[in-house]
């Protein structure tokens, strides 16, 4: 028997869908089709069947998974994205988004002496825009002004 | 009819709609032209800027109609002038539209894909208005166990026409409907919380919008990230007039004719949508014309052909989002979500109790490829010119644009997290091969279906017969087995040609 790439897919769908059909199962309400409790879990049955069959069935589906250096870059976005939530509100909406653009266009390739004015421009006029002509709030943060 | 009609003409040529319809078929232009981002990337990053404006459900509708259907008319200006379509639906313009320009042509292949788009486009509203009172008709009789078995017949017909593993594809949509049970249920006594595990965010549920942002826009971002290595702007042919001359158009009108009625009722069928209609009105077309065509080789049908059937695919994918409220596809499953947040519930009573969303997109539909029309003969030359920006500033403008969007409709950065990690599943469920499609299907449809299907069983007293009583359940539940068994017949069939034809 081949391992498969869909075979391991197949196995991570099945703890997934344990777990959903445990934690459904675990919801305090009757198991009566017309309360909270069997619609997931028949979900959860079903899913569970899928997985099985997808380990018995695979297709012949290979993936290729990125390479080294586009790890580190898909990382670097992933965590950029990260800290912008955790920066947006006490840091600021211009602050957070520039840096994130900054990083965006970096990835992306940007020439050097582009990034920072671009990035500062984009900040400003999003913030100009969406704040202050449309009306919808974004954090001001440490630069309230 | 007629004054119903004349009803949505004046709801869609009132000041704020005439202007949305505008900006609408602009924007979807412009995001059908550049390839990577479609129309539901564009409906979703702008849905929450719209829900800030309050606007009526009609107008959003409106608004978000002319992107989708304006991105059929952009797509096949990157296949012509790039050779990469701007969206799937025009992968097979590229086979004869790029050809075309390589030769010197792209402005006749660019103003055959205009005028195809604008006739197959408008034809097509024709038959919207046609079939949807009629289909309408049949439906009102739909109690909530013939919805819950329709929506199950979507879902089977979506799952079994995408690509690739049909169980991955039912798992997709599975994880889609999973996702939709987490928060406070609203139909029990009291509304147990389920799945929240004490996360006080999470007691509202997840919002679907906060999961197609995350899942389209960031999972292509990383996925772009990791394929793509080259971000400057692509060289694009130069163009010289766009014209078609008068026997050019004689040419082709039969078939854009012929490719707009298959798009059409193509469109109208659950999951089949505007690429598998443009490449059975380009494979069609290009048996017809035999050896006396040009085909493969830069010939002015095959670029005529499929903008027909992919503009009047998008028309017709109106009708069972309007008339059923059952989406076909993820585009219009992004619009159907976007209009139960707005409080509608599209169906067969819409077309009654509402009148003005139904009618009113329609009439728009008309004034949108006007519009279309003049964006993409007389303008096309300017607009060209966006295909000349740089990746490495647009990607990043889309990034920004949607953690903005995601930020705004509850203000909290928990929403930006929850993106964050749908972004991280759709980047996973691309690479690994699992459709995303079906999840956002489910994600929308997950609701209605488990709230159908209790309802359904309260009615009957737990008595699952309910779901096969009704001719229209039986009926539904034929047409759902037979769409199972069609790609398998269809594979079957095809390797009995081709095995007949090896014996030769």
């Amino acid at each position: 028997m081949k391992f498969l790439s869909d075979r391991k897919y197949a196995i991570a769908m099945l703890v997934f869908s344990m777990a959903y059909c445990y934690f459904s199962f675990s919801l305090e309400a009757d198991f009566d089709p017309t309360k909270e409790k069997y619609f997931p879990f028949i979900l959860s049955v079903a899913m569970i069947i899928l997985s099985v069959l997808l380990f018995f069935l695979p297709s012949q589906h290979t993936t290729s998974w990125p390479k080294g250096r586009q790890w580190l870059k898909i990382g670097l976005l992933i965590g950029a994205i990260f800290f912008y939530c955790l920066f947006l509100s006490n840091v600021g909406f211009l602050i957070s988004a520039s840096l994130l653009m900054a990083v965006c266009m970096w990835e992306f390739g940007a020439t050097r002496r582009w990034i920072v004015p671009v990035s500062v421009t984009v900040a400003i006029s999003f913030y100009i825009i969406f704040d202050r002509i449309l009306g919808l709030n974004l954090p001001a943060g440490i630069l309230n002004f | 009819m007629f004054d119903l009609l004349f009803n949505g003409f004046s709801v869609a040529l009132s000041g704020t709609n005439l202007l949305l319809v505008v900006v609408g078929c602009f924007l979807g232009t412009v995001i059908g032209m550049l390839p990577g981002i479609g129309p539901i990337n564009a409906i979703a990053i702008l849905f929450p800027i719209v829900l800030q404006f309050d606007m009526p459900a009609s107008s959003a509708l409106i608004f978000f109609a002319g992107i989708f259907y304006g991105s059929q008319y952009g797509n096949s200006i990157s296949s012509i002038l790039l050779n990469v379509p701007g969206t799937s639906s025009a992968a097979v313009t590229c086979i004869d539209g790029h050809p075309l320009a390589n030769q010197g042509r792209a402005g006749p292949a660019l103003a055959m894909s205009a005028v195809a788009s604008f006739v197959g486009g408008t034809i097509s509203i024709f038959f919207l208005i046609l079939f949807a009172p009629f289909l309408a008709k049949l439906a009102i009789d739909f109690g909530p166990a013939e919805y819950f078995v329709l929506m199950i017949c979507a879902f089977t017909a979506l799952t079994s026409f995408s690509q690739g593993s049909f169980i991955k594809a039912m798992f997709s949509a599975l994880l889609g409907l999973a996702i939709a049970t987490v928060g406070i249920d609203e139909l029990s006594f009291g509304g147990t919380k389920r799945f929240t595990f004490g996360i006080r965010e999470l007691d509202d549920g997840i919002d679907f919008i906060v999961v197609v942002i995350g899942v389209f826009a960031v999972g292509e971002l990383l996925l772009f990230l990791s394929e793509k290595t080259n971000y400057a702007a692509e060289k694009i042919i130069p163009l010289d007039k766009v014209l078609l001359t008068f026997k050019e158009l004689r040419e082709s009108i039969a078939g854009i004719l012929r490719s707009c009625v298959t798009g059409f009722f193509v469109g109208v069928l659950p999951g089949a949508g505007a690429t598998i209609a443009s490449f059975l009105a380009y494979n069609t077309e290009k048996k017809m014309a035999g050896d006396k065509g040009n085909f493969g080789k830069g010939d002015l049908r095959g670029v005529a052909a499929p903008e027909s059937a992919n503009n009047s695919s998008a028309v017709g994918s109106f009708i069972p989002l309007l008339v059923l409220g059952v989406p076909g596809s993820e585009t219009t499953a992004v619009m159907l979500g976007a209009l139960i947040t707005l409080g509608v519930r599209p169906g067969p009573t819409m077309l009654v109790d509402s009148p003005d969303i139904f009618w009113g997109v329609t009439a728009s539909m008309f004034i949108g490829n006007l519009v279309l029309i003049v964006l993409n003969l007389p303008l096309v030359r300017l607009l060209a010119k966006i295909l000349q920006i740089p990746k490495w500033i647009l990607m990043p403008l889309i990034a920004i644009l949607s953690i903005v969007g995601v930020y705004v409709i509850n203000g909290s950065e928990f929403d930006l997290l929850l993106m964050l990690i749908f972004g991280v599943v759709g980047f996973v469920m691309r690479k690994t091969g699992f459709p995303i499609a079906p999840l956002v299907l489910g994600l929308v449809l997950g609701g209605l279906i488990e709230v159908n299907f209790r309802r359904a069983l309260t009615y009957s007293y737990g008595d699952f017969s309910t779901f096969y009583e009704s001719p229209i359940s039986i009926t539904l539940w034929l047409i759902t087995f037979s769409s199972l068994l069609a790609p398998v017949l269809f594979r079957f069939i095809r390797r009995y040609i081709d095995k007949r034809r090896l014996d030769q």
